[in-house]
């Protein structure tokens, strides 16, 4: 790999040990992937979350932290394993929470904004078409390198925080804009268009066709057509969710929409190869997709959940007005996940109060991926869910068992106690 | 101009009477620019502040929920003519807060989210490459158009609203992606372009570049060349600023950062035309644009004030950083302004504290803009900004007189009771 | 007898209103922290117009510039300070300017076929603004 004078003087230490210790690690990850050079970083995503990073996680970010390291890039991090707001209406496991307030000390020393949210995009770190970026995270990489043209592998966990502190990453991958053409063509079939999405089911729907697409891709990056011309963020929020439980790269070239893929042509690369490997997407892979996700038939759940990725404002909204003036039923618990800047907007609102009416639960900075989800709920527990994500992560051996519907099914689950699907029935 | 099946059923009424007095107005305004057709809404932004729509606009608000007017986009408000934080800090005429409340009443019943910032292109309202918008608001505009590739005018406050409720607007100007090519060309000096900027100098030296550049081209699109690629998120808002003071339109091609000018050719639609105006903008026009700015040589200053647009987390970092231990001069007011979602982010991170424990007020939500300055501060009064954009707005007969320096000469200034300016000197 | 000069040009907002011409060839802005609502009084900084009056005058201007707020501003000087202008001539029309008239009902035109507005009117001339018909009588101040 070619390093430049500059880096080559962070390698030496010339900027300190944690600048040092993080270039190592970056010419490593360089050679690894047959890296030319390093390019400089714009912006970070880095984890939070102490169920996942666990006590070496925290060791990481301390020892960063004595270092001397500093994040100067804007900045953000993932969700953690704790709602600070809503402490007493959950049992956290014996040491969780010194865990996690170590992590959060650690990364307010390193300078990276306390967002705590999978969705920072649409709020708190927003990229710029070709910014470079180092972000953990599937959906928020998948929705940057997809609807706004920023480049950026879906970075892991460790040399996300360490490119932060160096301000550079080896160019492979999203990184390269050479590497950023279709390998594969998805088309969506126009009757599924008319019939996709829409109030209570836009969630459900689009992360189930994400899910379509991301299983045909795997490794490879798709090229979409058929879409309408205009999606809304939350469509796209959750078409882009496949960026990690589906997918294992993280751009789709959406035509028409991504500002790479103006034209199916220039998605790839110039024109379409005679050969391209091609699927249709029609109503009935989406009802298949929907009886995938369900792990059970059973019609009683205990828990709903809604939020994964984040919500936004205007679906925090939606899920008020599918409650109206109804209440959760007995037993069940509700719980909704935001971020805390959304979950501000909707207080100013009113729209916590009308969810905490009801019986159900906003909840900020955490989710149920982020949570000890097997001592807090075990593997007798139901769960109905409008989130593919969530359904295909925190699934197996010891948890929960699950059941996927639309934003309305389940809110009339967590009403009724009782999940009745209606959806591509 | 050709309407829709769907545009004639909104005009004859059949979704009821603000989606008709909503298309009435419009067709009159596409009308008057000769627009060919009405394209489906993706986003909207509307003003909010009492100050400047007074009785009427209230009236015009109120009017519209009473017809049953609602939202069809995603929406959000500019700031507003009042600090719900600070209610005691200000001195507000009578009647103001409640009018402006009154405001915000309207803005719920209409589906309108509370942000009241200038700057909801970098949260909470953030536009796609090619998304229609009809937002009021020239810096957000100018970012969205320029930055993110999204198309809109910088809609007036009438046609905005009108739009969201209608779903429609009219195609004409930034609209329309033929009108989206450069008719002049603008060219940064690199030796100025190595010396613009950097930390205490970024907002004030990329406001006054915008403005030497919005002032050249005043009704075309100018074509930018000689920025640095991957320009900071703050100096891009800072140049985009100068959309309303300096620049009519709202669209700046700037090559190398605009998703629609990779390069000078594609700016101008093709190629360049041979006589095309130019401007080279040099030290030496930064300087003047400096010199221009200040409307006194007073040194004593009563106010100063930052955050024209909305201060980001960083820049709020920023100012904390260079007030350091220092306090704000006695009789002198430091004021900071940013929106209640940063404002969030900056609580958690302390900021807040460090900034009040400096005597400096943080306010959210409203800006010497937005509020009654005329009541607020006389004609005696001075204030120092690294605002360009404030400071060609509120000045003239019996309002302050302005001096324009950077936040390090604006925070000394706080500091010592006296402006002594040290750049482009 | 005063001189009598008819113009044409293109129609924004339909309408008939007539006022003395205030005049100048610079982009001006409707908002209140610039023309004052309860006054109708211009209050821009190193503005040709500054100080002077817009209240029942035949407004000619370059084009809108400054806050898309312009539009409410206009809105609110016509429906409750009665500080409108008769009529507004541009050079070209921003949307802003367009907005405020069309809703406000103020008569507005631009691009005057016959050249620029400001070298065919002078600031004292009585104005005439049918966007009816797209026509401007000018009476000159004699």
């Amino acid at each position: 790999m070619n390093l430049t004078d500059a880096d080559k003087r962070k390698l030496d230490g010339g900027e300190g040990r944690a600048v040092q210790h993080a270039m190592e690690h970056l010419v490593k990850m360089g050679e690894a992937f047959d890296a030319e050079e390093m390019v400089d970083l714009h912006t970070v995503h880095v984890f939070s979350d102490y169920r996942t990073v666990g006590d070496g996680g925290v060791n990481f970010y301390e020892n960063l932290v004595n270092m001397g390291g500093h994040i100067s890039l804007p900045s953000s991090c993932e969700p953690m394993s704790m709602d600070r707001n809503h402490n007493d209406q959950f049992d956290w496991p014996d040491g969780y929470e010194e865990g996690q307030q170590k992590i959060v000390d650690a990364l307010a020393t390193l300078g990276v904004q306390p967002t705590f949210s999978c969705t920072h995009y649409l709020n708190a770190n927003v990229p710029k078409f070709r910014s470079n970026m180092a972000w953990v995270e599937g959906n928020a990489t998948g929705f940057a390198n997809t609807v706004i043209g920023a480049r950026g592998n879906r970075e892991d966990a460790v040399t996300s925080p360490l490119a932060g502190i160096a301000r550079r990453i080896p160019k492979y991958g999203m990184l390269d804009p050479g590497n950023r053409v279709g390998d594969c063509l998805v088309q969506i079939d126009p009757h599924l268009i008319e019939r996709i999405g829409g109030e209570g089911r836009r969630t459900a729907d689009f992360e189930a066709l994400g899910a379509v697409i991301g299983d045909f891709a795997y490794d490879r990056i798709p090229v979409v057509t058929g879409l309408p011309d205009y999606m809304q963020n939350e469509e796209l929020k959750a078409l882009v969710t496949a960026c990690s439980p589906a997918m294992t790269t993280t751009l789709m070239l959406l035509v028409g929409i991504s500002p790479e893929a103006r034209t199916l042509e220039e998605a790839f690369g110039g024109k379409v190869p005679k050969d391209v490997d091609t699927i249709r997407v029609t109503e009935d892979d989406l009802r298949e997709m929907y009886g995938k996700l369900e792990q059970t038939t059973k019609e009683d759940v205990d828990i709903v959940i809604s939020g994964c990725p984040f919500k936004t404002l205007q679906e925090v909204q939606e899920l008020t007005q599918q409650l109206g003036a109804r209440k959760v039923a007995d037993g069940v618990q509700f719980y909704i996940f935001t971020d805390r800047i959304t979950f501000n907007m909707a207080e100013d609102m009113g729209l916590v109060d009308k969810i905490e009416a009801a019986g159900a639960l906003l909840t900020t900075d955490t989710c149920s991926w982020c949570m000890p989800v097997e001592t807090m709920f075990g593997p007798d527990k139901v769960i109905a869910s409008d989130s593919m994500k969530m359904r295909r992560l925190l699934a197996g051996d010891g948890k929960p068992t699950w059941r996927y519907g639309t934003l309305t099914d389940v809110v009339d689950a967590a009403v009724t106690g009782k999940f009745k699907p209606r959806r591509w029935n | 101009m050709r309407l829709g099946d769907i545009d004639k059923r909104r005009l004859d009424g059949e979704e009821g009477p603000a989606v008709r007095h909503a298309m009435e107005h419009l067709v009159k305004m596409g009308e008057a620019f000769e627009a060919e057709e009405m394209v489906d809404l993706h986003s909207c932004h509307l003003l909010s502040d009492y100050r400047t729509m007074g009785e009427g606009g209230l009236q015009f608000y109120e009017q519209l929920v009473e017809w049953g007017g609602a939202m069809l986009v995603p929406t959000t408000c500019d700031p507003m003519s009042m600090d719900l934080k600070n209610m005691d800090k200000f001195d507000w005429p009578e009647g103001y807060p409640e009018r402006q409340t009154r405001i915000s009443d309207a803005f719920r019943e209409l589906g309108v989210a509370l942000t009241f910032s200038c700057t909801p292109h970098l949260g909470h309202n953030v536009p796609k490459f090619g998304e229609n918008l009809a937002w009021v608001e020239g810096n957000a505009t100018g970012y969205a158009n320029s930055v993110l590739g999204a198309r809109g005018n910088r809609e007036d406050s009438i046609t905005a609203p009108l739009a969201g409720i209608a779903g429609r607007t009219p195609k004409f100007g930034l609209l329309d992606p033929r009108n989206r090519v450069g008719e002049c060309l603008v060219e940064i000096d690199p030796n100025l372009m190595e010396r613009l900027g950097g930390d205490g100098r970024r907002c004030a030296d990329f406001e006054a570049l915008g403005m030497i550049i919005g002032d050249f081209a005043y009704d075309r699109v100018p074509v930018v060349v000689g920025l640095r690629p991957n320009m900071e998120t703050e100096e891009l808002k800072a140049i985009c600023a100068a959309c309303s003071p300096a620049l009519i339109g709202t669209l700046m091609l700037l090559v190398g950062v605009s998703p629609e000018a990779n390069t000078v050719e594609e700016a101008f639609g093709g190629e360049v035309p041979r006589d095309v105006d130019r401007l080279w903008v040099d030290a030496d026009a930064m300087r003047r644009a400096y010199e221009q700015l200040s409307n006194t040589a007073k040194e004593d200053v009563d106010v100063v004030m930052s955050g024209c647009p909305f201060k980001t987390i960083y820049e709020i970092q920023e100012v904390a950083e260079l007030l350091g231990d220092n306090t704000v001069e006695d009789g002198v007011k430091f004021i900071i302004h940013t929106d209640r979602v940063t404002h969030v982010l900056a609580e958690h991170m302390g900021l807040t504290d460090r900034i009040a424990r400096a005597g400096a007020l943080l306010t959210t939500d409203t800006c010497e803009y937005c509020m009654p300055i005329e009541h607020m501060y006389g004609p005696d009064t001075v204030i120092a900004a690294d605002s360009m954009k404030m400071r060609r707005l509120v000045a003239g007969e019996g309002k302050p007189t302005w001096r324009y320096g950077t936040l390090t000469d604006c925070v000394n200034a706080a500091i010592t009771g006296k402006f002594r300016p040290t750049h482009w000197n | 007898m005063s001189e009598t000069i008819t113009l044409h040009g293109h129609s924004v907002s339909k309408g008939v209103g007539e006022g003395e011409a205030l005049v100048c060839d610079k982009p001006l802005s409707f908002i209140a922290v610039g023309i004052s609502n309860e006054e109708g009084i211009v209050r821009i900084d190193r503005h040709p117009l500054n100080g002077q009056s817009i209240v029942g005058k035949v407004l000619i201007y370059d084009t809108d510039i400054f806050s898309t707020g312009g539009a409410l501003s206009m809105y609110t000087k016509k429906t409750i300070f009665n500080t409108a202008p008769a009529a507004v001539i541009w050079r070209k029309a921003h949307n802003i300017g367009a907005g405020g008239t069309i809703y406000a009902g103020i008569p507005s035109m631009d691009r005057i076929e016959e050249g620029l507005p400001w070298d065919l009117i002078g600031t004292g001339d009585w104005v005439k603004v049918d966007s009816e018909q797209g026509i401007v009588e000018v009476t000159k101040k004699s």
